[in-house]
């Protein structure tokens, strides 16, 4: 066995670059994969671990307003409950320095807070002398956060500011992961409240209940301005809201890896086809075909083996470019998560070499078991026969159909779930690959049809070569054209969203200015700013909003409170309506208006009724209407002011719009208002323009990491076209000796050689175009209503479409270069030397 | 603090320092970080008693009148103070239990600075729990704490009322200046206690009209009062079973702004009902260098109260047991003698249950014991409490 092995080896050997592309493929199919699992679980447990920080051992949380509730609730648990394991807090988004990074500031309780968190281990052994006579103390372990020589720092909360004392613990010297993440500010609850002027309020009580009985004293107990959430519910819900994006990664992932599977079945065949002889005639030595098989699954494993370690490693330094991006997109989208190492568990390890190992093994699975079938004497004519292996083609057609037909199916019916929905895409994408061989013979005779002009001779001779070995290049045509066609139906899909984005911006802005506050706290604007905002020449009307998010054991559910009029309400794209005046219902009804995303995701329709948790308890409102929105993947509601008011303590405005008359300048009242005393100085002010660019700008920043994921499936399939083309081309080396010793000159072969790469690749683009435009289909009425609720406008731009089709010819030709290069440098004889 | 050895006052005065100390650690450096007991984190008790305090408190001096029921309430000028209840029961089955609930209350270090905020305070309150369960063969105990804030711990006069979250005791019935009627309730998951306490003796002021002088020159003292003998009857519970019972409680009621010297090494204090009218109070603190020092107090309801001083009084400890949890070795048996005239007693002391040790913010150990012996000629037999401390380190 060892001789055998070594005799087949060794022949593999002959071809190192060969070897080495086939490696590489696997390695890039897994590094794809490792990459975006990497980065995805990096964000999950940085979202775990700042959770356990905050969370510590709580199991529940007592949550009211945005401004936070009565701190005698604090008495009615401890007391009237008699629940020991609570501790209240008032919190708030601070920074250091006026525009400086953020932090979130926790006034505790430390006597109570002792029962539910280890906000930091340093700090225990913090000597308690030097602080008794602390005022304004901060404790932080950030090393970032430098004090000034009095031992200050300046905490800013809006346009608040106040020095505080820092203390640190004493061994802050190494700065820790854990508290690099935390961004936690800690001071006694008294000081934070008056800071934050949050006096007789907290903002949260944390609890740690361990009896059933607990929760239901409590629930009977508390006053109906608050309520009682379950953390892990909570967390859950929130980790939620990125499942779907996290699954779209996963599967854009998942795309490179069955690209690469294309790629290794295409190199594992070749390598196989490549050493026929060798295999003939070990078997006329009397090997049997089991034996060898076992030996090629044996070598394929080899590969396998090696190509996941270099793919492990590549996976990890491409994680590392990805994680930034999708901490970034989830920062942009979700919540603010802060990026700190990478995560690289064990588990992931064993999963990607297991899914490397096994796509390898499978792809080899079908040649290995292909060449086991053949005749030793098929194997050892000089002429391998690729027209016997015709009839397979007899039933590629009906195949492909039925996968198809299960794929359309499995999108279909896969209702909400997310992997079923990409499992039938992915289908989708099977069946085309599998048409892929009938595709090239289709357009190969037509082509050969057409009446060609003078010099047709080797237009026609790249034909039929084409066609020829298109058994050969099949596999790897199909995985270029998957890849083209996955960038090709993803960029569709994001250039469809951008234009429904970008035209619901228009409807939806139609306002002139748009004035916020930028902070989370309470600052907002005051009356007296509303009215001198209104009085500034040129201003036609105002309308005022305010988000607020509610903390419910299902997640964050967000409120926008909007007080406006007809014009400003017409903004609402209404998708469907309870009513003939969704208006009439939302002002003077008591209606509310759901967005798109909020009615897909908790299957609402207009007509329906929800029911909110108010500061005056839980409430039902009637749904008015539906519209267009997206701003928030999550959901939002909209609710008006006045119904707004009546169920929640709330007074805060933290947006204004602003309709300048036609005949005014609006950068004119732009700068008045920015000059007005009462409005706070650290609001954002921009005109409409600015803020549809900004909001576009998000959007853009959004993609990033899809597209980033969308080169990578093509750089794996270029590394596979590259291989399977240049394999080929290699091989009939004799045959271009022949052409040479006839007459035919280097330019005429070397072009024969490109066009001939040139024309797989423009198959595989063409093959490319209807398969994308199912993709890009299937990603915008499909995928995306399911991720994200949205649904959009489907725009098919023909500049996307000719890009892709250069692209894959593009990577064609690359291939051919090579092969042409050496092609020019090698004399006839050596070529004809083997025979 | 001056270099003298002073003589202090029981033990307590221990738990109110290391009380404070713990104030320290957890209040003021604002965070109690680990979700286990802050208290864990000190290291050095004496150190932290040889310091100096912090902040201007009111001093202890001779010839206060106290006035009930005005005393009853906290007096925040002064450094710490406590509500001490411990009590012997027994159920209808004739089962035993014994209790303990204490409330402490330390003034913290005073703030320059006030500011607008109902948490700024200048108490922080401590409580302490236990429960001996004779038949049960166990001892369990629990502690919580709180600050004086937004009306989590506090006490007031009229009608009486001292609390720590849900653990308090309280007036009830017709209010009166100087007997004492409440209900006392403290529940944890595995235990509570739920009794009404009743005496309509006066209190006993302790030392000289309630100055309890606490060294030699009187510099150190506490103010002191007890209600020696409380009716008490009402519920335990363990687990889920509630058990009644009736018997006796004890209550000492001190503040002092006060803090011992070096040398001491602990106290030994004992509050025992010797027959149905009398009852004795006996401490001693050792001390390193010198003799310890010693004093009691025998109360009656029939008779004069009698001092006993130092010199007339033995203390030998008859019996030790270490304790598995934390290897500390406790003397748990007790001779106790006074040679006095008109007072002569010897009397043996043994604990109900052997395991009586608290493991908590610190280590010590108070349990119910059995008391026999005899008191100026005649036979007694009675219970009572004990207290023990120093003997960890």
């Amino acid at each position: 066995m060892t001789l055998l092995w070594y005799a087949l080896f060794r022949e593999a050997l002959k071809s190192p670059w060969q070897l080495l592309l086939t490696i590489l493929s696997i390695a890039a199919g897994v590094a794809v994969v490792v990459g975006v699992d990497i980065a995805n679980s990096s964000a999950l447990s940085e979202f775990d671990r700042a959770n356990s920080v905050t969370d510590g051992l709580a199991t529940h949380r007592i949550v009211g307003s945005a401004d936070g509730f009565d701190e005698d609730v604090f008495k009615t648990v401890r007391i009237e409950a008699g629940i020991r394991e609570a501790a209240p807090v008032v919190a708030a988004e601070v920074t250091i320095g006026r525009e400086g990074r953020r932090y979130e500031l926790l006034g505790v309780d430390p006597i109570s807070d002792f029962r539910i968190r280890a906000l930091s281990n340093g700090l225990n052994n913090f000597s308690g002398e030097n602080a008794a006579s602390t005022v304004w103390p901060l404790y932080s372990d950030q090393p970032e956060i430098l004090p000034d020589q009095l031992g200050r720092v300046t905490v800013f909360f809006g346009n608040r500011s106040q020095d505080f004392s820092l203390i640190r613990s004493q061994n802050t010297t190494e700065p820790s992961a854990e508290n690099e993440q935390n961004r936690l500010l800690v001071t006694d609850i008294s000081w934070a409240q008056v800071f934050l002027q949050m006096q007789g309020k907290v903002s949260r009580i944390e609890l740690r209940l361990d009896r059933e009985e607990q929760v239901k004293t409590l629930e009977s107990l508390l006053p109906p301005e608050v309520r009682l959430i379950d953390v892990q519910l909570y967390n859950g819900a929130k980790r939620e809201m990125t499942k779907a994006f996290r699954i779209n990664l996963m599967a854009l992932g998942m795309l490179a890896l069955v690209i690469a599977m294309f790629l290794i079945y295409s190199s594992v065949s070749f390598q196989i086809v490549r050493r026929r002889k060798q295999i003939g005639l070990l078997r006329l030595a009397g090997v049997t075909s089991g034996q060898l098989a076992w030996l090629l699954m044996l070598e394929s494993m080899v590969f396998a083996l090696v190509g996941v370690s270099i793919g492990l490693i590549m996976g990890y330094v491409l994680a590392i470019g990805l994680h930034g991006l999708v901490t970034g997109t989830i920062n942009a989208l979700y919540f603010s998560l802060s990026s700190s190492g990478l995560l690289f568990t064990p588990l992931l390890l064993l999963k990607a070499s297991a899914l490397g190992i096994g796509a390898t093994l499978l792809s080899s699975a079908a040649p290995i078991v292909a060449i086991s079938r053949q005749r030793t004497a098929d194997l050892l004519k000089y002429k391998y026969s690729e027209e016997s292996e015709r009839p397979l083609s007899q039933w590629l057609l009906p195949a492909a159909v039925v996968t198809f037909l299960l794929g359309i199916l499995m999108l279909l019916l896969a209702e909400k779930s997310l992997v079923i929905s990409f499992a039938g895409l992915f289908l989708l994408i099977c069946a085309m690959a599998v048409l892929t061989p009938w595709v090239i013979d289709f357009l190969c005779g037509l082509g050969r049809k057409l009446k060609f002009p003078r010099r047709g001779l080797l237009f026609k001779m790249v034909l039929l070569n084409t066609a020829a070995h298109q058994r050969r290049t099949a596999v790897a045509v199909a995985a270029l054209s998957v890849a083209v066609s996955a960038t090709l139906g993803v960029a569709l899909m994001i250039d469809s969203f951008r234009f429904s984005v970008e035209e619901w911006l228009e409807g939806y802005l139609r306002s002139d200015i748009y004035i916020s506050s930028q902070s989370h706290g309470n600052d907002s604007f005051s009356k007296m700013a509303l009215k001198d905002i209104s009085n500034v020449g040129g201003v036609r009307s105002i309308a005022t909003g305010t988000r607020r998010t509610l903390i419910t054991s299902n997640g964050p559910l967000t409120l926008f409170a909007l007080e406006t009029n007809e014009y400003g309400f017409a903004g609402f794209q209404i998708k469907e309506a309870a009513t003939a005046s969704p208006w009439k219902a939302f002002e003077h009804g008591e209606a509310i208006l759901i967005s798109e995303p909020f009615s897909n995701h908790n299957q609402l329709k207009a007509g329906d009724v929800y029911a909110i948790p108010t500061d005056k308890g839980d409430k039902v409102f009637p749904i008015a209407a539906v519209y267009r929105d997206y701003s928030s993947d999550r959901g939002l509601i909209a609710i008006s002011r006045s119904t707004y008011s009546r169920y929640f303590d709330d007074q805060r405005i933290a947006s204004v719009a602003v309709v300048v008359e036609a005949s005014a300048e609006v950068e004119n009242v732009l700068e008045q208002i920015k000059g007005l005393t009462s409005v706070p100085n650290d609001v954002y002010i921009r005109s409409n323009r600015a803020l549809k660019d900004m909001t576009l700008k998000i959007f853009d920043q959004t993609f990033r990491v899809t597209e980033v994921l969308r080169w990578l499936a093509i750089v794996v399939s270029v590394i596979g076209i590259i291989s399977a083309l240049m394999a080929l081309q290699l091989e009939r080396s004799r045959e271009y000796a022949t052409l040479k010793a006839v007459g035919f000159s280097h330019w005429q072969l070397g072009g024969q050689i490109l066009l001939e790469t040139g024309m797989t690749g423009l198959i595989a683009g063409l093959m490319a175009v209807p398969l994308g435009m199912v993709l890009a289909l299937s990603l915008i009425e499909v995928i995306n209503v399911r991720s994200y609720g949205w649904s959009m406008q489907t725009v098919i731009s023909i500049e996307i479409i000719v890009q892709s089709i250069l692209l894959a010819v593009v990577a064609a030709l690359i291939a051919g270069v090579y092969p042409a290069w050496r092609l020019w440098r090698t004399n006839i004889t050596a070529g004809l030397r083997d025979e | 603090m001056n270099s003298a050895t002073y003589p202090v006052s029981r033990w307590r005065l221990l738990v109110v320092t290391t009380g404070v100390l713990i104030v320290v650690v957890a209040v003021r450096s604002w965070m109690a970080l680990k979700p286990e007991n802050p208290a864990r984190q000190i290291s050095s008790v004496s150190s932290f008693l040889s310091s100096t305090p912090v902040g201007n408190f009111s001093k202890v001096e001779p010839g206060k009148v106290l006035m009930f029921p005005d005393d009853h309430a906290a007096h925040p000028s002064f450094r710490q103070e406590w509500w001490y209840f411990t009590g012997n029961l027994i159920t209808s089955e004739e089962d035993l239990f014994g209790y303990q609930l204490t409330f402490f209350r330390f003034s913290n270090p005073p703030h320059e600075l006030d500011i607008e905020s109902n948490w700024q305070t200048h108490s922080t309150w401590m409580a302490h729990l236990a429960l001996t369960d004779v038949e049960g063969n166990q001892f369990l105990y629990a502690e919580d704490f709180s600050r004086g804030a937004i009306g989590l711990a506090g006490s007031q006069s009229a009608p009486f009322k001292v609390w720590v979250n849900d653990w308090s005791v309280t007036e009830i019935g017709e209010p009166c200046d100087h007997c004492i009627s409440a209900r006392v309730q403290a529940n944890t998951k595995d235990f509570a206690i739920n009794f009404e306490i009743l005496s309509e003796a006066l209190p006993v002021l302790q030392g000289e009209s309630g100055f309890s002088a606490k060294s030699h020159d009187g510099e150190i003292a506490s103010y002191y009062y007890s209600y020696p003998s409380l009716r008490t009857k009402g519920t335990v519970r363990l687990k889920d079973k509630i058990r009644r019972v009736t018997g006796t409680s004890w209550m000492d009621r001190e503040w002092s702004s006060a803090i011992l010297a070096k040398g001491q090494s602990g106290w030994d204090w004992f509050a025992l009902h010797l027959n149905e009218t009398t009852q004795l109070m006996v401490f001693q603190v050792r001390d390193s260098e010198g003799q310890p020092y010693r004093t009691a107090h025998l109360m009656s309801a029939t008779q004069d109260n009698q001092y006993i001083d130092s010199k007339y009084l033995t203390m030998e400890p008859t019996a030790w047991w270490t304790s598995q949890a934390t290897g500390a070795n406790y003397p748990i048996k007790w001779r106790l003698v006074s040679q006095f005239p008109e007072a002569e007693f010897t009397i043996e002391v043994a604990p109900q249950l052997k395991n009586q040790e608290i493991d908590l913010a610190f280590r010590y150990y108070e349990g119910a014991v059995f008391v026999s012996g005899s008191l100026k000629g005649n036979k007694i037999k009675g219970q009572g409490y004990m207290e023990l401390t120093g003997y960890d380190e």
